[in-house]
């Protein structure tokens, strides 16, 4: 019975979004809420809270960081997954992996350190930054999701009478649907924890109080900026999981 | 209505095709048959044009197929593969829709040649346009991939071992649903099966196919008695006497009788859809020379004797 009502909560999906979002929410409009938790915590300081820009601001800095790199990656990864996998691009498959990896390779520090020369400071180059580093999830899922579509159904496709680009919308796309936009949530993840860097360079984003809070010897800080993050990164995941969910509806036995 | 002249088709080192050359009439189902590897699916794809020969021509309605759209080909051919290859996730509705779609019908009429379909492989409408294909049975898919074929009443059907993966009871009845249903269609045919009873059951000509060659290609009475190569007599097998009796009805051999109807209820009693087999088999089970044939009602009918059926 306890098991069974613990496996609900587990799996009732919409419940845990509620919760987390909840609990973000509360955080971002009333952190002063947790005032007393800190200063028990931190007793030594005389600053507890961050109060440089409103939480709201940096959680839609944060956001638009996130947003806007994401789809330019989602765009980009996944016409180059579907070029690379067409009967022209089959040659450039194995450079487009070694590629896409090599991106994510390179410390996006190190991608900010050479694009500020470059673009200047902001959120520009934190964008590309996060796009390159964002792109390999995104890639590798599009590559692994075509190529994952059954003989069965495309030779179908094929002698039915659908042209390549109706095969591809028709046939490819909805079946390696469920495993790009896993590429993507993955994506999502990782950059929602990489965007704080954004804030080294001036792009603001909730890295801003943990930015100030090592620079100002203030760990109170850190920790309400490493709380938001990491609850914005569960929810993304979470809301990207049930869409995941919902588009495998037709694939539950 | 399909004719092959001189088709060579070569892959890097295996030839799969040698010199191929034959004619299917409009309205004959024309089955190949041959071991595994020996070049059906191959000739099957060359016809819509999903493979080109390397040396050779094809012509459907007189139409030489290279000269034709490939597209605009598959289209107004119907084709069933091997592994039924519906989409998973499309629903049942939307499966055999595909081809109308493709051709732009409107909605009204692609809905109701759906339902028509769907009856005609007597699946009702209301449980089965929103399955998915995972929701279906192996018999049941197969019926929606072959009315999937259907589906803008090609004049030719293309059907690559479209039963092959069913277990034995359900391929049976799909083999006879198709039967009846290619009675009333009267499509042109080209069914791929290396299944040697299938090939009897559903044939109007046999084109048996052997290292990409055809060795013999004759309606399915003369290869079954008349074999012109040791390897269709070993391929067919001993028992292909059996197996053509088996094609036959006892209709054929019925001697009737006159006078006044008489009412018999025996057991041994043949019906006139039996085949010449079950004649045989009735026969000696009960181990009789004659055994009589009723209606439905029991009405005697006429006899069948052994001496007619060794005869035929
Ligand atoms: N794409 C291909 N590349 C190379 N060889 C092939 C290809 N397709 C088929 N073959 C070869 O051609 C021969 C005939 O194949 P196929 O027509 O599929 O035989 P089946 O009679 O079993 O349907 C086989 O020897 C097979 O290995
Ligand atoms: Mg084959």
């Amino acid at each position: 019975m306890i098991v069974r009502r613990l496996q609900k909560i587990e799996f009732s999906g919409w419940k845990s979004i509620a919760i987390v979002g909840l609990l973000f929410g509360l955080l971002v409009f009333n952190m002063h809420l947790v005032e007393p938790l800190l200063q028990s915590f931190f007793p030594d300081l005389d600053r507890h809270l961050y109060d440089r820009a409103s939480f709201l601001k940096l959680v839609i800095e944060h956001l638009l960081l996130v947003i806007s790199s994401g789809i330019l990656a989602t765009l980009v990864g996944v016409l180059c997954g579907i070029l690379v996998t067409r009967r022209g691009g089959r040659d450039f498959l194995a450079v487009m992996n070694s590629m896409a990896s090599l991106g994510q390779t390179f410390p996006p520090l190190a991608v900010l350190a050479l694009l500020v020369p470059m673009v200047g400071f902001g959120a520009k180059p934190t964008i590309v930054a996060l796009f390159v580093y964002g792109l390999f999830p995104i890639v590798r899922n599009t590559i692994a999701g075509l190529e994952s579509v059954p003989r069965g159904p495309m030779e179908a496709a094929q002698g039915m009478g659908m042209a390549p680009l109706q095969i591809l919308a028709r046939v490819e796309m909805p079946l390696s649907l469920p495993l790009i936009i896993a590429g993507i949530r993955t994506s999502m993840i990782i950059n929602i924890g990489t965007a704080t860097l954004g804030a080294t360079i001036g792009a603001g984003g909730l890295g801003a109080p943990i930015v100030a809070g090592l620079i100002g010897e203030n760990p109170a800080y850190v920790v309400q900026g490493a709380v938001l993050v990491g609850l914005l990164a569960i929810l993304v995941d979470l809301l990207l999981g049930r869409l995941d969910r919902v588009e495998k509806g037709y694939g539950v036995r | 209505m399909i004719r092959f002249q001189n088709v060579t088709k070569k892959y890097a080192k295996t030839v799969a095709l040698n010199n191929l050359s034959f004619e299917v009439d409009k309205g004959e189902c024309c089955v190949l048959l041959g071991p595994s590897g020996c070049g059906k699916s191959t000739s099957l794809k060359l016809i819509n044009r999903l493979i080109e020969p390397t040396a050779g021509d094809i012509f459907v309605n007189g139409e030489n197929v290279s000269s034709v759209v490939p597209e605009q080909l598959r289209r107004s051919v119907g084709y069933v593969i091997q592994n039924v290859g519906l989409f998973p996730h499309l629903n049942v509705a939307e499966n055999i829709a595909t081809v109308p779609k493709l051709l732009k019908w409107d909605k009204a009429r692609v809905h109701s040649r759906v339902e028509e379909l769907l009856h005609l492989f007597r699946m009702s409408p209301q449980s089965y346009c929103d399955r998915y294909p995972h929701q279906l049975s192996g018999g049941e898919a197969q019926r929606v991939g072959v009315a999937r074929a259907l589906a803008a009443d090609p004049a030719i059907l293309l059907m690559d071992e479209p039963f092959g993966a069913l277990d034995p009871v359900i391929r049976d009845a799909l083999q006879a649903e198709f039967r009846h249903i290619q009675q009333d269609l009267k499509k042109t045919v080209v069914f791929v099966t290396h299944d040697v009873d299938e090939a009897i059951r559903l044939a109007t000509k046999i084109a048996v196919i052997n290292h990409g060659e055809i060795v013999q290609y004759d309606l399915v009475e003369n290869i079954l008695t008349r074999p012109a190569h040791p390897f269709i007599s070993q391929f067919f097998g001993e028992d292909r006497a059996l197996k053509r009796l088996a094609r036959l009805s006892v209709k054929q051999f019925l001697r009737k009788t006159s006078g006044e109807a008489t009412k018999i209820d025996t057991d041994s009693a043949l019906k006139l859809e039996d085949s010449g087999k079950d004649a045989l088999v009735k026969m000696i089970g009960h181990k009789l020379m004659s055994v009589p044939v009723v209606d439905d009602d029991s009405q005697l009918l006429g006899e069948i004797h052994l001496e007619d059926i060794i005869n035929s």
